[in-house]
């Protein structure tokens, strides 16, 4: 069971932002995906998540050929990206923003909140986190709720695989754990995830590969247990070892 | 591998919050999102004490009536404008299309010999059309609601004086006029109408995935749009409801007037947004409330009456409206702050 990209290439009139990107992705790892500013990291992760159209190369989900002309087509094949921003309606409960698109309705299109409540509940529970009520409105939420509130959204549907861009930014340092927890608790339930940052450390803690892009191209695919952090360094600010 | 622990207490908490009981299972009873309503309820019960102690004749049967017919068209307007301002938008042709329609209305049974149920149809489908012109120049073309409904004010009331020719369309069927002054077992008909509007359209705002998915287009359109809701469709959708609602508007007010006046209803637009915003909505979208909309109506059409009531002269009921609505939004700036500290 993985994701498997092969030969994607991407570019912007003249300017070629991805070539060539091979990338797999098992079930159940994190995959750190590095590199510095303008390396292709957002174009990858758009192309898999359904936003971009590649001009060549093709995705394979769980052996089978796809093709995403949209977000929505890369979420019903079961992949879901966590945007920096997080995409949350600051006003509404947790609760709606969870099953926002996906309500559980009667016939009539009235929701059944109560059923919503208490799904909404469990997945939030389930979390190795301190547990917060889904019906408080998520702008009241502390940095790491808001993340796992997020995360609550994309796993509520049977994501097999998750696109997280800097799940990290912006948090104190015990928010950051909890949500690197709650990261790594979704890999043991066996979700693939890329994760997308900037913080070397938060990707040692959690990550099982890491995949270095360097001026639109793969530098290097590295597994954590046997890479070094001055290996890595070089990859990401010259494209080779 | 867990880098946070898991202890008692939260084990404890989440027991507790997975419990169901009836109360935690109800939906909010005023919608997804929260508004202020005690800033227009503390407000009305203000005045309705002011007025006991001075005026007790306020309370009679008859000016309770004369306030429920001021609200009850303000509260049905209110209705499509908090919709539009919850989606983050703005309609600023409300008049002009409630005037457009009622000479539509009025034209097809005049002029052209319709029956009523065709002229009703003439004006609803004017209406509608309006609204449909706006939302589209305003998704299709990405222009702001401001310039669009600003500019679409002249053009609508403009055709509108055009074919009227500044003359007045009257003398309508007894259906039209009972629909404006009628009551139904003492209670006017505009009043049954609004409500009926008010409760039908609460249910959809804080119950329905309408309601819901129509709170995110106004709070996070680039988010609602990457959940797959219609962002478009949403925006377009409550400008053309909008404009439905300001033609059954004006077949009501023609009902009340027994005419129909191409300059008329030019106040209206500001009652109505004031109302909505007195009510609770935010102006900026994301959050609204259809009964915000009915305390604020309400508490626009009381201070109006109160003041000729006390015996000042009419023109202090701009004074007295503009000064409530400064205390009320002030009221929820002090709230808000409070609450971001």
């Amino acid at each position: 069971m993985s994701v498997v990209l092969r030969g994607i290439s991407k570019s912007y009139g003249p300017v070629k932002a991805i070539e060539n990107i091979d990338l797999e992705v098992k079930a159940g790892e994190v995959v750190g995906l590095l590199g510095d500013n303008g390396a292709g990291k957002s174009t990858l992760m758009k192309v898999l998540a359904g936003a971009v159209t590649p001009d060549t190369g093709t995705i394979e989900v769980d052996g089978e050929l796809c093709s995403f002309s949209s977000s929505s087509e890369a979420r019903d094949t079961g992949i879901a990206m966590l945007y920096q921003d997080l995409a949350l309606f600051d006003d509404m409960p947790v609760v709606h923003n969870i099953f926002l698109g996906r309500e559980i309705t009667n016939r009539f299109g009235f929701l059944k909140y109560g059923e919503m409540r208490k799904r909404a509940q469990e997945i939030v529970n389930s979390f190795s986190v301190r547990p917060f009520d889904v019906r408080t409105p998520s702008g009241h939420l502390s940095g790491g709720q808001r993340q796992v509130s997020a995360l609550a959204r994309t796993t509520a549907f049977g994501s097999r695989y998750i696109i997280l861009d800097e799940p990290t930014s912006a948090l104190s340092p015990s928010a950051r754990d909890e949500v690197l927890s709650v990261v790594r608790e979704l890999a043991d339930k066996g979700i693939g995830i890329i994760m997308v940052s900037h913080d070397l450390g938060h990707v040692r803690k959690v990550c099982d590969r890491v995949a270095i892009l360097h001026l639109g191209m793969m530098a290097g695919m590295r597994d954590m247990a046997t890479t070094s952090q001055d290996e890595i360094i070089s990859l990401i600010v010259q494209g080779h070892a | 591998m867990a880098l946070v622990q898991d202890d008692g207490p939260a084990a404890r908490q989440r027991q507790v919050l997975e419990t169901s009981n009836w109360r935690g299972n109800l939906p909010p009873l005023f919608g997804p999102t929260k508004v202020p309503l005690a800033a227009p309820a503390v407000m009305l019960g203000i005045i309705a004490l002011i007025m006991a102690f001075t005026t007790p004749s306020f309370f009679s049967v008859g000016n309770m009536r004369a306030i429920s017919l001021d609200a009850s068209l303000i509260m049905l307007l209110g209705i499509g404008m908090t919709a539009v301002i919850t989606a983050r938008g703005i309609d600023l042709s409300i008049g002009a299309i409630l005037t457009l329609s009622s000479v539509a209305f009025a034209a097809a049974l005049k002029d052209f010999g319709l029956p009523l149920w065709l002229a009703v149809l003439v004006g609803f489908a004017t209406g509608g059309l309006c609204g449909l012109i706006n939302g589209l120049l305003i998704t299709k073309l990405r222009m702001p609601d401001f310039i669009v409904t600003l500019s679409t004010e002249l053009v609508f009331r403009g055709l509108a004086l055009v074919y009227a020719g500044g003359g007045v369309f009257f003398g309508f069927p007894e259906f039209v006029t009972w629909l404006g002054r009628g009551r139904l077992l003492g209670i006017p008909m505009p009043l049954i109408i609004a409500l009926t509007f008010i409760v039908a359209a609460h249910c959809i705002f804080a119950y329905h995935k309408i309601g819901a998915r129509l709170h995110a287009v106004g709070g996070n359109p680039i988010a609602a749009r990457r959940l797959g809701i219609s962002v478009l469709n949403y925006r377009v959708g409550v400008y053309v409801f909008m404009g439905l609602i300001a033609a059954l508007g004006g077949i009501i007010l023609t009902g009340r007037l027994d005419a129909v006046v191409a300059s008329g209803a030019v106040t209206i637009l500001l009652n109505t947004v004031a109302a909505v915003i007195v009510g609770g909505t935010n102006l900026f979208g994301g959050r609204g409330s259809i009964i915000g909309t009915l305390l604020g109506a309400w508490l626009l059409a009381t201070i109006t009456n109160a003041v000729v009531m006390l015996g000042f002269e009419a023109f202090w009921q701009h004074v007295a409206a503009g000064a409530v609505i400064l205390i009320t939004i002030g009221l929820y700036s002090r709230s808000n702050s409070r609450s971001e500290e």
